[in-house]
C-alpha cells in the first residue's frame, strides 16, 4: 500500500529543501565571519531534519498495514480541522488585504461587525460593538501613542 | 551590591511604577482569566508598546503581567472548571469539585494564599541567589557564553514541548533566521534579496505576534465563536471561607513550601515548562498525602500545590532570564525581547552594569504577587465573568489590535506582511510539534550568540573551549544526550548477557 507523506514528513522535507538552499545561498557570502552562523547552523538543522524524516519513515514503515491506514483515518480525521482553519486563515488574510486597501480605521469596523454577525451576533450589536472598538483603537493608537495608523491605498 | 539594593527599593519611591504594576497585574488577570489565551499573549500584545517607554516603565509591567496570570487563570479553573492558562490545569482536579461541593471560596482563598505566598517566597530567593550567583557571572568571559547560551538552548528544545528532535531543529531555526539582515560582525546583508525592508532582519514585534498571539485567537476561534465559557459560575459564598482556605495554608504549611521550591527549581532550569513542574508539585502532594484516595474528589492539598508552584516557577525562571540571559519560560522569551528592544541585555552585563534594575525587577516580582493576589481575594466573582466574554466578540477585536500592534513597531506595512508568515508557521508548528519557544529564542540569541563566537574564534582561536566552564558544559551537554541511550545500551547487553 502506497504510503503518502504525513504533514509532519512533509514539513520536515520542506525543511531539509530549505537548508540546502542556505547553504547554497550563503556560499556566495564575502566574509569567513558572515557564513559562519548559517552554514553551521543549517548544517546541523540538515543532518537533524534527515534524521528526523529517517526515524519518522521507519516507524511508518514498521506499523502494520492496518494501523497505516488508521493513521491515515486520523489524519484525515482532522481534515474537519483544518477546513476550520482555512476559514479562519481566509478571514485573516482578508483583515490583512483590507488594511491594505482601506486601511485601520475601515478595516477594523467592518471585520468586527462581519466576524460577530457571521458568528450570530446582531447587527445592532455587532455595528455598535465595532465602532466603540474602533474608536479606542484610534485613542490608544493615534492619540495616545502618536502613531498614524495605515491608512490604505485607496486613502493615500 | 547593597548600594543597587538601596537603589532598587528607591525605585519604588516614584509613583508612576505602581502605576505600571497596577497595569501589569490588571492586563494579566485578565489575559490569564481568559481561557486559552493566557499572559504569554498579553505580553505579546505588549510588545508594540514597549518601544514607546524607557525600561522603568516597561519592565515593572511585563514582571507585574507574567507574575499575576496564574491567578486569573486559578480562578476559571476553580469556579467554572476550564483553566486559564496550561499550568492551572491541575488546579482544576481537586479545585472545581470543591465548588462543586459548595466549597469554592474556601478553594479560591487556598489558591490565592498559597500563589502570592509561593510567588513571594520564590521572589525573595532569587533575591538572595542573584547575590551568590553574582561573582560566577561575573567570571563569565564571552567564550563561556557561547556555550551558556548553547546548553539553555539545547534545554528548551528538548525539554519543552513535542519531539526532542523537533525542539532542535526549531531552535536551529531560530538562530538562523536571526542571520537575516545585515551581518553585526561584517556588515554584509545575508538573505535580504535585495528587499530593502529585509536589511534590518526580521523585526521581533510582528515575529512574537505571529507566533504567540495569533494561534491561540485561531484556536480560540475554532472552539465556535459562540461562546466562550457557557457553564456557570458558582457564587462566592463570603469573606469567611475564603480566609478559610487561606488558613488551610497555614496548616499545609509543608506542602506549601515543598511545592514552592519544585517550582522554584524548575523555575531556574530553562526549558521545564510550568504545567510539567506543577504536575510534578500535585504527585508529590498526593504521594505524601495521608488520604491520596481523596485527591481529585475536592481536596485543598490539591489545590495548594499547584498554585504555590506555579508562581514560584515563574519567579525562579525571571531569575535565569536575568542573570543569564537564558529565559527559563515563555513569557521570559518575551520579556527578552522587551529587554533587547530597549537595548538593555540580560546576563553578566546586566549584572555588572544594571544590577539595580535586576534587583528592581525582583522586587516588583513580590510586589506583584502581593498585590495581584489581594486584587484576587476582593475581586474574585467578579473577573470570572471575564472568562465568559463570546470569542465572536474576542477574537476579531484581539486579532485587530495584533494587527495594529505589528504595524504600529516601524510604521510599516511590510510587518503586517511578516506578521502573517509567522502567524502560518506559529500553526504549522503547533500542529506539527515544533517548539515555538525553542524557535523565538533561537532568534532572540541568535545575534548574541554569533557574536560570543566571533570574539571567542578570534581571542582564542578554534580551541577557545579549552577552559574549565566551557568543557564542564560540553560534557554536560554529551551526558545530557547520551544519557539515556547509554542505559539502554547496558539494559540490552545485560538482557542478552541472561538470556
Amino acid at each position: 500500500m502506497m504510503r503518502f507523506p504525513t504533514g509532519s514528513q512533509w514539513s520536515l522535507m520542506v525543511i531539509i529543501a530549505l537548508m540546502v538552499a542556505t547553504i547554497a545561498a550563503s556560499q556566495d557570502l564575502e566574509f569567513f565571519a558572515s557564513k559562519l552562523l548559517p552554514q553551521s547552523v543549517a548544517i546541523t538543522v540538515l543532518i537533524l531534519s534527515i534524521v528526523a524524516l529517517g526515524i519518522d519513515f521507519r516507524a511508518q514503515s514498521r506499523m502494520p498495514e492496518a494501523d497505516i491506514s488508521s493513521i491515515d483515518t486520523v489524519e484525515a480525521g482532522t481534515g474537519a480541522e483544518d477546513w476550520t482553519i482555512l476559514i479562519i486563515a481566509g478571514w485573516i488574510f482578508g483583515l490583512a488585504l483590507s488594511i491594505y486597501l482601506f486601511g485601520f480605521m475601515i478595516s477594523s469596523v467592518l471585520f468586527v461587525c462581519l466576524y460577530m454577525k457571521w458568528h450570530g451576533s446582531g447587527w445592532v450589536s455587532s455595528v455598535i460593538i465595532s465602532v466603540v472598538f474602533t474608536s479606542i483603537l484610534y485613542l490608544v493608537f493615534n492619540a495616545a501613542l502618536q502613531v498614524d495608523l495605515y491608512r490604505g491605498q485607496r486613502f493615500l | 551590591m547593597l548600594e543597587s539594593l538601596g537603589q532598587a527599593i528607591g525605585n519604588f519611591g516614584n509613583v508612576w511604577i505602581w502605576a505600571w504594576i497596577m497595569g501589569g497585574i490588571v492586563w494579566g488577570l485578565v489575559f490569564g482569566l481568559i481561557p486559552g489565551v493566557g499572559s504569554l499573549t498579553g505580553m505579546a500584545l505588549f510588545l508594540p508598546f514597549v518601544f514607546k517607554l524607557d525600561f522603568l516603565e516597561a519592565m515593572p509591567l511585563l514582571v507585574a503581567l507574567s507574575a499575576v496570570g496564574f491567578n486569573g487563570g486559578a480562578i476559571t479553573a476553580i469556579l467554572i472548571g476550564v483553566p486559564g492558562e496550561a499550568p492551572n490545569v491541575a488546579t482544576v482536579f481537586d479545585g472545581y469539585p470543591m465548588t462543586k461541593k459548595g466549597q469554592g471560596a474556601r478553594a479560591i482563598g487556598a489558591a490565592l494564599t498559597a500563589s502570592i505566598t509561593g510567588g513571594v517566597l520564590a521572589a525573595v530567593l532569587a533575591l538572595g541567589m542573584v547575590f551568590a550567583i553574582y561573582p560566577l557571572v561575573m567570571a563569565l568571559t564571552s567564550k563561556e557564553m557561547v556555550f551558556v547560551i548553547l546548553i539553555g538552548l539545547i534545554f528548551i528544545s528538548v525539554l519543552g514541548r513535542g519531539a526532542k528532535l523537533k525542539g532542535m531543529i526549531s531552535g536551529g531555526l531560530g538562530l538562523l533566521l536571526s542571520s537575516f539582515g545585515l551581518a553585526s560582525v561584517t556588515g554584509e546583508p545575508r538573505f535580504t534579496f535585495d528587499i530593502a525592508f529585509l536589511y534590518d532582519g526580521f523585526h521581533l514585534v510582528p515575529f512574537a505576534l505571529g507566533m504567540f498571539a495569533v494561534p491561540p485567537m485561531i484556536e480560540l476561534a475554532m472552539k465556535g465563536g459562540s461562546g466562550t465559557i457557557t457553564a456557570d459560575a458558582s457564587k462566592i459564598s463570603g469573606l469567611k471561607d475564603v480566609w478559610a482556605g487561606a488558613r488551610d495554608v497555614l496548616q499545609h504549611k509543608m506542602l506549601w513550601l515543598r511545592s514552592t521550591i519544585i517550582g522554584y527549581f524548575f523555575g531556574i532550569m530553562p526549558g521545564i515548562g510550568a504545567s510539567a513542574a506543577v504536575f510534578i508539585a500535585y504527585g508529590q502532594a498526593k504521594q505524601m498525602s495521608k488520604t491520596p484516595e481523596l485527591f481529585g474528589t475536592g481536596v485543598v492539598e490539591g489545590v495548594i500545590a499547584p498554585e504555590s508552584c506555579n508562581n514560584s516557577k515563574e519567579s525562579g525562571s525571571w531569575l535565569t532570564t536575568l542573570a543569564l540571559g537564558i529565559p527559563g519560560s515563555g513569557t521570559g522569551a518575551i520579556a527578552l525581547g522587551a529587554f533587547t528592544m530597549l537595548g538593555v541585555y540580560p546576563g553578566p552585563s546586566m549584572l555588572g552594569e544594571h544590577m539595580d534594575l535586576t534587583l528592581t525587577l525582583i522586587l516588583v516580582l513580590a510586589v506583584s504577587n502581593l498585590i495581584g493576589g489581594a486584587m484576587c481575594f476582593v475581586l474574585a466573582p467578579y473577573l470570572s465573568s471575564v472568562a465568559r466574554i463570546p470569542g465572536r466578540v474576542l477574537v476579531p477585536m484581539v486579532l485587530v489590535m495584533i494587527f495594529a500592534g505589528a504595524y504600529a513597531y516601524k510604521g510599516n506595512y511590510e510587518d503586517v506582511l511578516v506578521l502573517l508568515l509567522f502567524s502560518v508557521i506559529g500553526v504549522a508548528f503547533r500542529r506539527f510539534g515544533y517548539n515555538t519557544a525553542a524557535f523565538f529564542v533561537g532568534f532572540i540569541l541568535g545575534g548574541l550568540f554569533e557574536n560570543y563566537l566571533f570574539v571567542s574564534l578570534q581571542s582564542g582561536g578554534v580551541l577557545f573551549f579549552l577552559r574549565p566552564i566551557p568543557l564542564l558544559l560540553i560534557v554536560s551537554i554529551l551526558v545530557f544526550f547520551l544519557y539515556n541511550p547509554f542505559k539502554e545500551f547496558l539494559k540490552r547487553r545485560e538482557e542478552r548477557g541472561a538470556q
